[in-house]
């Protein structure tokens, strides 16, 4: 008896051990950072799939984020002079550093091996120079280097370098095989559509920095509304010029007619100054005006005068000095500077590689371009995901093509092969399928209703650069519609390929379409998903989007964690509200970036914290044919705003965080969100777990921005919202709550949405539509439960209300849902499809899915974070 | 003798019919899936699960609810191509044919089936015998079958150490000098506990090692070792020690 009891507990004492385990809280600040602050790689990591780049944060003298806005005076200075910053690295075999050690001095905060590390264990160490020139070195990090054959390996800078021929032109074109590609590219629709576009340019006269329009100036209130302003105004006449003039520059590369070149020259030589303008602001004018200088520097060498190389040489030394200025000590750690990332960086490159030898400095900055792209471009993270959303993303295209097509040219290695290109397609198709509105993440992406031309055009690179027969199913299926589609981007600042695609001889590669793609993906470090119904056939294609994300609401990116969108034909139905007027206006912060703006939830009335701080994560997922499964957690992500960066902009904008406005410390101690994709019916079911230190009230948010929701609350089980496309699709959403919730829908916005800044050709500035919002309010409680069943359909086949058996189980959609939305109990729920072997139990430690048999079992898994 | 036929017979049907069964379960689509569960726990097979399902679905359709016909009719048109998956053998459920070479070595014949029937268990079914006598006064004809559990320790289930309970039953005449062994018509039967390890040596073919110790009961006749010779005695023999060895060669499908 007494051996059956001491077994009995025994076994108890396991089980009860083996469910002990709790769910990762995270406790961090931050789980990404606006400036690095963890040496990469990190300690104890094993790399295998690239080579490794030695990279570490910045002194804290020097580590500080001084760009508050484009184009506005810092606030923040630095104490230390960048350029006198260096330091050591030491690399060996063994921790204590006294066998083969190897050890360099940079004058960055990273370094690059020229040759990759030999497989197995490293230990490695950085150190601060300091004034006295004394070594502070820094903790010893630990590194295992795998062997795999097939990773990431460019060329060193030295290899590189060397091949960079000492004539021009070089850059767009290479002398020596010049008259082969003009004889490569006629027969091409681009040569065409570049003479078109040139000949046009020879008629029209050129503007100037006298035309800038700044009659708006007098109505603007503060000083970022006037620098955004004129930003804008400005660049409305540079980038026009920098366009025509660009034109005139491939033509004369495509033709060699000296027309051409002489008008173009002129034009450049006219711009040169145009940066002192005092009505000209931000960075990209200035790179518009480098990149001219070093085009025609370059394309033109052979035709200009000692005098106009000297002209052009001086002003590409002033412009390239300052960027690279701004770049030295700084873009290395930044966690995705915009600009700079988007189109300088590309500019400073080619103008560098362009003048190398011409020109001292270009040592330096070809030096700093090729190794900082080996170091961490183009990857944010690997999971090929953008974190500043679907709008942003294109306008870094031409970086993202050129800036490698050209290293890859130069050295005869594939800098395409980079894994992380080929998950950034699964990205660019995922987010927004064909001829779809934008997956509804980062600022602006209301103005995405379908895939634009530099979408298609950056598709139709990556799928003839890296063989991937999915982007050219992308692509075919939108040219099939309308042929010329990618000549709406011809010479579009940041996104025309269409030189890449006169280079480029591949041809799109034939393979599996769309259709082979699984429905739904997940990218756990950007924390982004979404999945379909129908990537045949866009009319019918039920599609949602998800986001809980360790970036945070910086950059771009919004206070969504925990979000969704809802999508049926393409188009948006439960979606993400609010205008993009301005980075910092504050309609944009307080009803477009901000959380009331999208469907997550308030607690106590407040949002998520502007910056990286109010981050989210994505624990769990399992993407299948046959079931979908995405967790978020943002319980870290409300609070008041406390990014130093953000709180800056904030008074630059007379934009106040304060509890009025929606900011404020809240009691949250849990903001679980799954979500379930019900196989390819439509439906997906949401279950939320909030809990908190002391009672709160939650707020569910719905909003739509075509038509008005509709409402009802007839039903005492549940709140049935509908929302519609306009365009033949609804979302029928059905809220099941611990307790009653207070309902409200308007059609106004919290701040009013006025446009002070996109005035069009003409000079009118357009209104702003208002979208609808739906808000369920509970009551205070410290654990409260919602759980969603949202069915996603054609308008013209009604949805049922789900049904609710007998013993408490929700019928919907053919899936059967036992779910525990009382605050007593553990969370749970239980769904399991009535039509195929398909099931997923939620019992708090872990997730587990069965499906023909087969069973996955998820528990919180942390991704890695580059920064 | 009839009965000895008969078990024999039996074995084999087992043997026989196990193989089907088994390529069967693995006939089940494996799920292509993006997870972020660890790689031991994600798609591990699991054919009570399945059942279970399918024993709910089966409620399920006992309730009578007709699906949404809207829904199916707006879904119906809906195709989709799916791409045919290159599944590795580490993936699939483990599945073997083995022979243990320490007893072939000695003149027993055996042929061994081994199926998974749990993320980390296995049921092995060795089938052993051995029907020729090697000198006219050495023999050991036997008959028997030693089923057992297996509990792998690794990630791997097929790969790396594992535990084992087994059982045996076995009819048996073994000549040995001056006397015969037999048993009464009741089998030796019995159980123990194992350890073992196998060791992969390539995709699909392994080394496995076992041994065993455990229970072993036997009720025997002891005959003089010669033609017709005379029966000395019966006894009862409670047998603990060994109850397993092996060096098995192993083929993995």
């Amino acid at each position: 008896m007494k051996k059956t009891f001491y077994l009995a507990l025994l076994w108890s004492a396991f089980f009860v051990g083996a469910s002990a385990q709790t769910n990762i809280r995270l406790t961090e600040t931050t789980l990404m950072h606006e400036m690095r602050a963890t040496p990469y790689p990190k300690d104890k990591a094993v790399v295998d799939d690239r080579y490794v780049s030695f990279q570490w944060p910045l002194r804290a003298d020097a580590n500080i984020n001084v760009d508050i806005l484009d184009g506005m005076d810092a606030k923040s200075v630095r104490k230390v002079d960048k350029t006198t910053l260096h330091y050591q690295l030491r690399y060996a075999r063994d921790k204590e550093f006294k066998k083969d050690v190897k050890q360099v001095e940079t004058r960055w905060p990273f370094y690059n091996p020229d040759k990759d590390l030999a497989p197995g264990k490293w230990y490695w160490q950085y150190g601060y120079v300091n004034e006295a020139e004394q070594v502070e070195w820094q903790s010893t990090q630990e590194l295992t280097v795998g062997d795999n054959p097939k990773k990431f390996c460019p060329p060193s800078y030295k290899e590189a370098i060397a091949k960079v021929p000492a004539t021009h032109p070089r850059i767009w074109v290479q002398k020596a095989g010049w008259d082969a590609f003009i004889a490569q590219a006629k027969p091409k629709a681009e040569y065409q559509w570049y003479l078109e576009r040139a000949d046009k340019v020879m008629q029209t006269p050129m503007k100037t920095v006298k035309d800038i329009n700044t009659s708006q100036v007098k109505n603007l209130t503060n000083q970022m509304q006037i620098n955004s302003y004129l930003t804008r105004e400005s660049r409305r006449i540079i980038d026009a010029e920098e366009g025509n003039t660009e034109a005139l520059i491939r033509a004369y590369l495509l033709t060699k007619d000296r027309k051409y070149a002489d008008e173009a020259l002129k034009r450049v030589l006219e711009m040169t100054d145009w940066d002192k303008d005092k009505n000209v602001k931000g960075d990209f004018n200035a790179s518009a005006l480098l990149s001219l200088c070093s085009m025609a520097y370059d394309s033109f060498y052979e035709l200009l005068t000692d005098a106009q190389k000297k002209t052009l040489l001086d002003a590409i030394r002033e412009k390239g000095g300052a960027m690279y200025k701004h770049f030295n000590n700084y873009l290395e750690n930044h966690i995705a500077e915009n600009h700079i990332w988007q189109m300088t960086l590309r500019i400073l490159t080619m103008a560098a590689f362009a003048t190398y030898g011409d020109l001292p400095e270009a040592a330096t900055w070809t030096d700093y371009c090729y190794n900082v792209w080996r170091a961490r471009f183009p990857g944010l993270n690997k999971d090929g995901g953008w974190h500043n959303g679907d709008s942003y993303f294109t306008v870094n295209t031409r970086t993202l093509i050129e800036v490698p097509y050209y290293y890859s040219n130069l050295t005869g290695y594939d800098f395409f092969s980079d894994p992380w290109y080929t998950n950034n397609i699964m990205y660019t198709i995922y987010q927004q399928p064909p001829f779809s509105k934008s997956g509804g993440n980062g600022s602006s992406h209301q103005n995405v209703g379908r895939p634009n031309s530099i979408r298609i055009s950056y598709l139709d690179a990556l799928a003839k650069l890296t063989n991937n027969s999915f982007a050219a199913d992308f692509v075919r299926r939108t040219l099939k519609v309308e042929p010329e589609y990618m000549k709406k981007a011809l010479l579009n600042k940041p996104g025309d390929l269409a030189w890449f695609r006169l280079q480029c001889d591949k041809p799109l590669p034939e393979g599996p379409g769309l259709t082979a793609l699984p429905f739904g993906r997940v990218f756990p470090e950007t924390g982004l998903a979404s999945y379909q119904t129908n990537w045949d056939r866009v009319g019918g294609n039920a599609m949602w989007s998800f986001r809980s994300s360790p970036y945070g609401s910086t950059s771009h990116a919004l206070a969504n964690q925990n979000a969704f969108n809802t999508f049926y034909g393409g188009k948006p139905i439960f979606y993400s509200s609010g205008h993009h007027i301005e980075f910092t206006d504050v309609h944009s912060m307080l009803c477009h970036r901000a959380t009331r703006a999208h469907n997550t939830i308030l607690v106590n009335g407040m949002g998520q914290r502007i910056g990286t701080e109010g981050y989210g994560w994505i624990p769990r997922y399992y993407c299948s044919d046959k079931i979908g499964y995405v967790l978020g957690d943002a319980s870290n992500a409300y609070g008041k705003v406390i990014s130093p960066l953000w709180l800056e902009r904030g008074k630059v904008s007379d934009v106040e965080y304060t509890p009025e406005n929606g900011w404020d410390d809240v009691p949250l101690t849990k903001f679980r969100r799954h979500i379930v994709n019900l196989g390819k019916t439509g439906f997906i079911f949401i279950y939320d777990e909030l809990e908190a230190s002391e009672p709160a009230d939650y707020t569910f948010m719905l909003h739509t921005t075509a038509q008005p929701m509709t409402v009802d609350t007839s039903n005492p089980r549940f709140v049935h919202v509908q929302g519609l496309s306009g365009r033949g699709g609804a979302s029928d959403a059905y809220i099941f709550s611990t307790g009653t919730l207070q309902t409200d829908t308007t059609s106004q916005f919290f701040v009013p949405p006025v446009n002070w800044l996109r005035a069009d050709d003409k000079g009118k500035f357009k209104k702003y539509p208002n979208h609808w919002h739906f808000t369920a309010k509970s009551e205070k409680a410290k654990v409260y439960r919602f759980a969603t069943i949202i069915n996603t359909h054609a308008l013209k086949y009604p949805a049922k209300d789900p049904e609710i058996l007998s013993d408490g189980r929700i019928k919907a959609g053919g899936w059967l849902i036992s779910v525990n939305v009382s605050a007593s109990g553990a969370p749970s729920f239980f769904i399991r499809s009535t039509k195929d072997d398909v099931s997923i139990t939620y019992k708090g430690e872990e997730t587990v899915v069965n499906e023909n048999g087969y069973v996955t079992t998820m528990r919180d898994v942390v991704p890695d974070l580059e920064i | 003798m009839r009965l000895k036929i008969r078990f024999l017979h039996t074995c084999f049907t087992l043997a026989v019919a196990a193989l089907p069964l088994g390529a069967m379960a693995q006939a089940v689509e494996k799920p292509r899936i993006q997870t972020s569960a660890l790689p031991e726990e994600t798609a591990v097979y699991n054919p009570s699960a399945k059942k279970n399902v399918a024993q709910a679905k089966k409620n399920v359709a006992q309730t009578k609810e007709k699906p949404a016909k809207e829904q199916g009719k707006a879904r119906a048109s809906e195709k989709r191509k799916k791409d045919k998956k290159t599944v590795s053998v580490s993936d699939r459920r483990y599945m073997a044919l083995k022979t243990n070479i320490a007893y072939d070595a000695i003149g027993v014949l055996n042929l061994d089936y081994e199926v998974q029937v749990h993320s980390r268990m296995t049921v092995d079914i060795p089938v052993m015998w051995s029907l020729w006598d090697a000198k006219p006064d050495k023999a050991l004809r036997v008959a028997a079958i030693q089923p057992e559990l297996r509990w792998w320790m690794g990630q791997e289930t097929g790969k790396g150490h594992f535990f084992g309970l087994h059982a045996h039953v076995g009819w048996y005449n073994l000549k040995w000098d001056d006397r015969r062994y037999q048993d009464t018509g009741r089998p030796l039967a019995g159980a123990g506990l194992s350890y073992g390890y196998k060791l992969p040596l390539s995709e699909h073919w392994g080394a496995e090692f076992t041994v065993g110790f455990g229970y072993a009961n036997m009720k025997y006749d002891t005959y003089y070792n010669i033609d017709n010779g005379a029966q000395i005695d019966t006894r009862i023999r409670h047998y603990w020690g060994p109850t397993k060895v092996g060096a098995s060669l192993v083929y993995r499908f």
